[in-house]
């Protein structure tokens, strides 16, 4: 209702989202990063199915186990150490990876914001125990707090997304937390409260879009943390499992066999690569397009 | 002006330019003035007229897009394009610097005596213990009481104008010639203002001279010899004090003084004097006179052709304008 | 007759910071009983350096800050602060404006966003879109703007806009009483004139009282009908214009009116 209402009340300038995007659209930088996304997006979707092989099928055909990347032999990318298909695991594993980072990141901005928003601009009492919470928290060792999840429930790829969300909340709280607090003594939020508008109003209409810049910087930073998360918990035993894989334990996988087989490490370390550099630039991106103040 | 070693500080056609993403943006252009010892030069404008960057160019002290030309020397010596090492030399013991904001000026972690000592020591200009002693007889100059437990404390312990005559005891520690004030009362008190124009007064007194940057006419009066007006960049306006204060020859001058709201004399229940309009805004330019959309008097002469800053016929007062004030008289 | 706003013998202490858990809390007086009253229509002025309290009086009738003695009134009767029914429709008739021109206004909405979410906020009942696009352009236009600024950020104005937009933004609903905390401290001397020509057209227009707080003496001597004069919490004098800024009788004011620097060259000896 309150985007409708703020909507009618500006014709030209529809709000804050509609004038981000034309603001982002302008930005050729983050244009490119958002459409080299999508193709990544899309090459994991669709790219195991161009391929004969399937992601857990042994070549014996081969020579050697680790065959480098050929067109004649079907193996684009080569295949690993097992034999298998590296073409098919890479796309599998971006499919893996950024299902991971891309919720764990959502799980972690939701909760992350709503509490630290909530937190700084009441301030007081609820905000020292608010952080105080989140500060328990902090103090659990959270590779056991994941681990007694894993092990409590079960392995699953939703659980993973959730615990990791679970603790990467934790800093995005806090930062949220700071800015919000800064922001209560604006005198913008004053007028708003002058005006009589509910807090929750307040929070998400004046707080939280004055916040979104740190919030995505931060949150751009959080992607790779999580897929290396992610590729740390595979390698205990926790995370993907075998014969699915992750970006993160194709990397660390072919680390083993660098000298041997580079291309065990190079293809599935430039795809991670070409992912982290994108987000950066459309975080880099979303954050000026969210800022009516373009600056440069 | 035929003397120009007699002038400490000579800013000559000095222009400063900002390049930014919408294109280069003009700051300050074609501004001339100088400073003589025992003299107090005020610079008067609003805000976005240039009056700050214009001060920042003479120290070299620019942001990283800023490029100023012309030409500043202090006691002859050019300033602009000058090494970081030689301007380091001249900045603290033969410039020195009081700016708007003594809460920002002062490093709130250190104890007063370090941040007065620091430029001697540095330099090499005192032994330790001389340097104390300098440091207790600065602060007695700007009249600070227990001058030895102030150098104990920290700023935040200082109320505002404490902090504003430390940080002018510190702008007076390496003994400069002289002083640049930005600004230096706007973000005090009233009562506390006074004490630090008093204050101001005497340094010029004693043969520093004295360039202040304000938007306060008020401030002017009590201090300065000249005024130099700008806007949009430009001296507009450029007399001794009385002259200015008394008879403006600039439309924008006079406009100025009558938007000030007294606080003795004029009609307190009519309305007050404003200036239609909006200063421009800094990188807004016209072809011709920047104040004419604003101004009364203007016409489609002004809105062509920029007015010279020119002296007027048997005055030492200039001033670009078209149709100034005083001369209406005397030209007809 | 009831005035419209009394404060009545209000006291405002600040716990200081840093000293909850160990040791015993220290306080500081921010107002000490201080009482005064604006009419309807009046314009009174609170005059007084940093640390008189006097943005602290403007937060204790707008509920920000809680004040531990003494009480608002407003056309007679005590504010309740903690009722929200009656503090939405308190609002309605109590608006403000605060100094920062550019900080008053959320940085990521239009002008007229930010007008229409007052119109919205406040309007006693449901406001169409066509009645909120003209409501919206003739608040502009009444604090001297162009209707066409609506779709401006507040980067894209001049400071003095700005603050016509917030003045707009207060005065959407017509406030019976305007509380201007500085409202015109940050802005340059020309479009200072303008806007304190403007709040007073306005006052006078609607028979909207003014609270005007400011340091700047001259300015409420041009505004305002009644001064009070603040220090360190303390109410030192109050009168009409004319006595305060001719016949000040307090000390703290006349060296107040004695400090402040006007543009008037007297001989230097």
């Amino acid at each position: 209702m309150a985007e409708a209402t703020l909507s009618l009340a500006a014709p030209r300038r529809a709000g804050l989202w509609t004038d981000a995007w034309s603001r982002l659209r302008r930005s050729r930088a983050a244009w490119l990063a958002a459409l080299a996304l999508a193709a990544l997006v899309l090459a994991s979707l669709v790219g195991p199915a161009l391929s004969a092989y399937a992601v857990d099928q042994v070549d014996w055909t081969q020579v050697a186990l680790a065959s480098p990347p050929s067109l004649d032999t079907g193996h684009w990318f080569g295949t690993d150490a097992n034999g298998r298909d590296l073409f098919v695991r890479v796309w599998i594993g971006t499919r893996v990876s950024l299902l991971v980072a891309v919720l764990a990141t959502i799980v972690s901005v939701v909760i992350g914001v709503g509490w630290g928003a909530t937190a700084g601009y009441h301030g007081g009492r609820l905000d020292d125990w608010m952080m105080r919470f989140v500060d328990v928290l902090y103090a659990l060792p959270y590779m056991f707090f994941v681990i007694i999840l894993t092990v409590v429930f079960g392995r699953s790829l939703v659980l993973i997304f959730l615990a990791i969300g679970a603790v990467g909340w934790l800093t995005m709280a806090r930062i949220v937390r700071g800015q919000s607090l800064a922001l209560r003594q604006r005198e913008f939020v004053e007028a708003a409260i002058a005006l009589g508008l509910p807090a929750h109003t307040i929070i998400f209409r004046h707080v939280v879009p004055n916040v979104l810049g740190t919030v995505i910087v931060y949150a751009t930073l959080t992607v790779p943390q999580v897929i290396l998360f992610e590729s740390f918990l595979s390698f205990l035993g926790l995370g993907v499992q075998e014969p699915l894989t992750s970006l993160g334990r194709l990397v660390a996988e072919g680390a083993l066999e660098m000298e041997t087989s580079p291309w065990l490490l190079l293809i599935p370390s430039a795809v991670l690569g070409t992912i982290l550099l994108c987000l950066n630039f459309l975080g880099d991106g979303l954050r000026d397009a969210l800022d009516p103040r373009e600056r440069r | 002006m035929s003397d120009p070693s007699a002038a400490l500080l000579q800013i000559e056609r000095l222009a400063v330019r900002f390049g930014t993403a919408r294109g280069p943006v003009q700051a300050v252009e074609d501004v001339s003035l100088e400073v003589r010892a025992g003299e107090c030069v005020a610079v008067v404008g609003e805000s976005g007229s240039g009056k700050t960057q214009l001060l920042l160019a003479c120290l070299g002290l620019l942001a990283q897009n800023g490029r100023a030309s012309g030409s500043v020397r202090f006691e002859g010596g050019e300033l602009l394009g000058a090494s970081e090492a030689s301007l380091n030399r001249v900045r603290g013991t033969g410039i020195g610097l009081l700016s708007q904001d003594p809460a920002s000026s002062l490093t709130p972690h250190l104890r007063i005596e370090t941040q007065l000592v620091e430029l001697l020591l540095d330099r090499g200009l005192a032994s330790t213990a001389e340097a104390r002693q300098r440091a207790i007889a600065g602060l007695r100059e700007v009249e600070i009481a227990e001058p030895e437990a102030r150098l104990r404390q920290y700023p935040h312990e200082l109320s505002g104008g404490m902090r504003q005559r430390v940080a002018l005891a510190m702008a007076l520690m390496g003994r400069p010639r002289l002083l640049l004030a930005d600004e230096p009362t706007t973000a005090l008190d009233v009562s506390v203002q006074a004490r630090i124009l008093e204050l101001l007064a005497r340094v010029r007194d004693r043969g520093l001279g004295l360039l202040i940057i304000t938007h306060d006419l008020g401030v002017v009066a009590g201090l300065a010899d000249r005024v130099a007006v700008m806007y949009a960049g430009r001296i507009v306006e450029h007399a001794p004090v009385g002259q200015l204060f008394a008879t403006p020859a600039h439309p924008y001058t006079a406009a100025l003084l009558a938007a000030v709201p007294r606080v003795r004399g004029g009609d307190a229940s009519g309305r007050l004097a404003g200036i239609e309009g909006d200063p421009p805004r800094p990188g807004e330019t016209a072809p011709g006179c920047a104040f004419a959309p604003r101004c009364s008097r203007a016409n489609a002469r002004c809105a062509q052709t920029r007015p010279e800053l020119r002296t007027l016929p048997g005055e030492s007062d200039a001033v670009a304008c078209h149709w100034p004030l005083r001369a209406e008289a005397a030209l007809a | 007759m009831t005035p419209l706003l009394q404060v009545d013998r209000i006291s405002v202490r600040y716990a200081l910071r840093g000293s909850s858990w160990v040791a015993p809390k220290r306080s500081l007086d921010a107002l000490r009983e201080v009482s005064v009253d604006v009419p309807e229509g009046g314009r009174l002025g609170i005059v007084g350096e940093s640390g008189s309290g006097k943005s602290t009086l403007a937060r204790v009738v707008l509920g920000f800050v809680h004040a531990h003695a003494g009480r608002v009134l407003w056309r007679g009767r005590d504010i309740e602060f903690h009722d929200r029914l009656a503090m939405r429709a308190l609002r309605r008739e109590l608006q403000v404006v605060f100094q920062d021109p550019f900080g008053s206004l959320d940085p990521r909405m239009t002008a007229g966003q930010a007008i229409g979410e007052a119109l919205h906020a406040l309007a006693p009942g449901p406001v169409t879109p066509s009645e909120a696009e003209e409501r919206i352009a003739s608040s502009l236009e009444e604090v001297g703007l162009a209707s066409a600024l609506a779709d401006r950020y507040p980067h894209e104005l001049s400071g003095g806009q700005c603050q016509r937009v917030a003045i707009a933004r207060a005065t959407v609903v017509r406030p019976r009483l305007l509380i201007c905390d500085e409202a015109v401290s940050a802005l340059d001397v020309s479009v200072q004139a303008q806007v304190v020509n403007l709040l007073r057209d306005l006052s006078e227009r609607h028979r909207m009282a003014l609270l005007f707080i400011s340091h700047n003496l001259a300015v409420v001597r041009h505004l305002c009908d009644d001064i009070a004069v603040l220090c360190q919490g303390r109410l030192v004098e109050r009168g009409d214009r004319q006595r305060i800024f001719e016949a000040p009788r307090a000390d703290y004011t006349r060296a107040l009116l004695a400090a402040v620097p006007e543009p008037i060259v007297r001989k230097r000896g």
